[in-house]
């Protein structure tokens, strides 16, 4: 689709410049706009008002006055995150950095812990005990967070219950329960066991 | 739509089709990829902003329901612009009139004062000269600008490819005449 044996039409300029002819023809095309003045003139032309068009699109935008007014509080909101984290990290690391084998010494110490403040229905007659020395870590628990206000409950768990939470149980017959207590760290969540039968 | 072929000895071989196919379920994300380009196509045609969203809103609910009512659809890109292209012609057609000078639009930029007085003065040498173009050779540059295919401008605007590429070579030689 020559104007003459030599210079391209402009439509092959434009069809080149837009990426709409095969590999072959877009080289042909442009290995001659690379030697023709006329036609690199032609080219460059058409490539500086196609730029021209996108960027004049880029500018156009419709008002959306609500998104501004979103911004400052999406802002706000993100700077008092960053502030509390940067609070809560500084006060961890102010506590003393607790090895989950003292996790579990500091767990034998409270005996007070049948006091009132455990919730009735979990409260037990303290009797005459077989406990083990130490609680027993439980798989799931996280060593990491502290447990410098963890409590003890002692209850009657069913054997079903202790095989889930990951500790290896002898086969019992159905429906036995074992008496423990069990460590309940801050974030209440069970970190230890220690069996009292 | 990739599709299951039983091959003649038997066997399945998988058939990869070449336009890509949205589901319904991907229709947000169409909606977040093509919401832009549309309004900047529909504000560039001289739609005011008001109508421009309601264009917008019209389109892709349409493509809501036409996803619902048949299926996948292939060529989504096309297949929104192409309403988008139809409803703003009745929006023309309603109000029989081209409310550019009414435009209400945010032209963002960064530049120094004087950049911007200069990049405003080139706006305006082009719109004008964008102005005086058939109708159809803008809204192949319009369609261009945002990223179409010549195959999906000819959906779009009912034509044929080559004679898009016709109109697009003819816009730019009159737009260089013009902005010189």
């Amino acid at each position: 689709m020559k104007t003459n044996a030599e210079h391209p039409a402009e439509s092959m300029l434009v069809l080149a410049l837009d990426n709409e002819l095969d590999r072959q023809e877009a080289d042909a095309i442009l290995d001659h706009v690379s030697g023709c003045d006329g036609c690199r003139k032609t080219f460059e032309e058409f490539r500086r008002l196609s730029e021209q068009i996108v960027n004049y699109h880029q500018t156009l935008r419709i008002r959306r006055p609500a998104r501004r007014h979103v911004l400052p509080y999406v802002a706000a909101a993100a700077v008092f995150l960053l502030a509390t984290s940067a609070w809560y990290w500084m006060k961890m690391s102010d506590r003393p950095v607790t090895q989950p084998v003292q996790v579990v010494a500091k767990a034998v110490e409270p005996v007070k812990i049948e006091s009132p403040a455990v919730p009735a229905v979990h409260r037990v007659q303290r009797r005459p005990s077989h406990t083990s020395a130490v609680f027993i870590a439980l798989p799931f628990s996280d060593s990491a967070l502290p447990l410098t206000d963890a409590r003890v409950v002692r209850a009657k768990i069913p054997i079903e219950e202790l095989r889930l939470t990951g500790l290896t149980v002898e086969p019992a017959p159905k429906g036995a329960s074992i008496e423990a207590d069990v460590l309940i760290g801050i974030d209440g969540l069970p970190r230890g066991i220690r069996f009292v039968q | 739509m990739p599709r299951f072929v039983i091959a003649a000895d038997g066997a399945s071989e998988l058939e990869l089709s070449i336009a890509p196919v949205i589901t319904p379920q991907s229709l947000a994300e169409a909606f977040t990829e093509l919401r832009e380009p549309v309004s900047r196509y529909l504000l560039a045609l001289g739609l005011a902003p008001p109508e421009a969203e309601e264009v917008v809103q019209e389109t892709f609910l349409r493509l809501c329901q036409h996803l619902d009512a048949k299926g996948p659809q292939d060529n989504m890109r096309g297949w929104v612009f192409r309403v988008a292209h139809n409803l703003a012609r009745d929006e023309y057609r309603r109000k029989q009139r081209r409310p550019a000078e009414q435009l209400d639009i945010e032209k963002a930029s960064g530049d120094t004062p004087e950049q911007q007085l200069l990049a405003d003065e080139r706006t305006k040498r082009l719109e004008a000269a964008l102005s005086k173009l058939p109708v159809h050779q803008q809204e192949c540059l319009h369609l261009r600008a945002e990223g179409l295919r010549y195959r999906e401008i000819a959906e779009v605007l009912n034509a044929g490819v080559s004679t898009v590429g016709d109109w697009i070579q003819q816009a730019l030689k009159t737009l260089a005449k013009e902005c010189k």
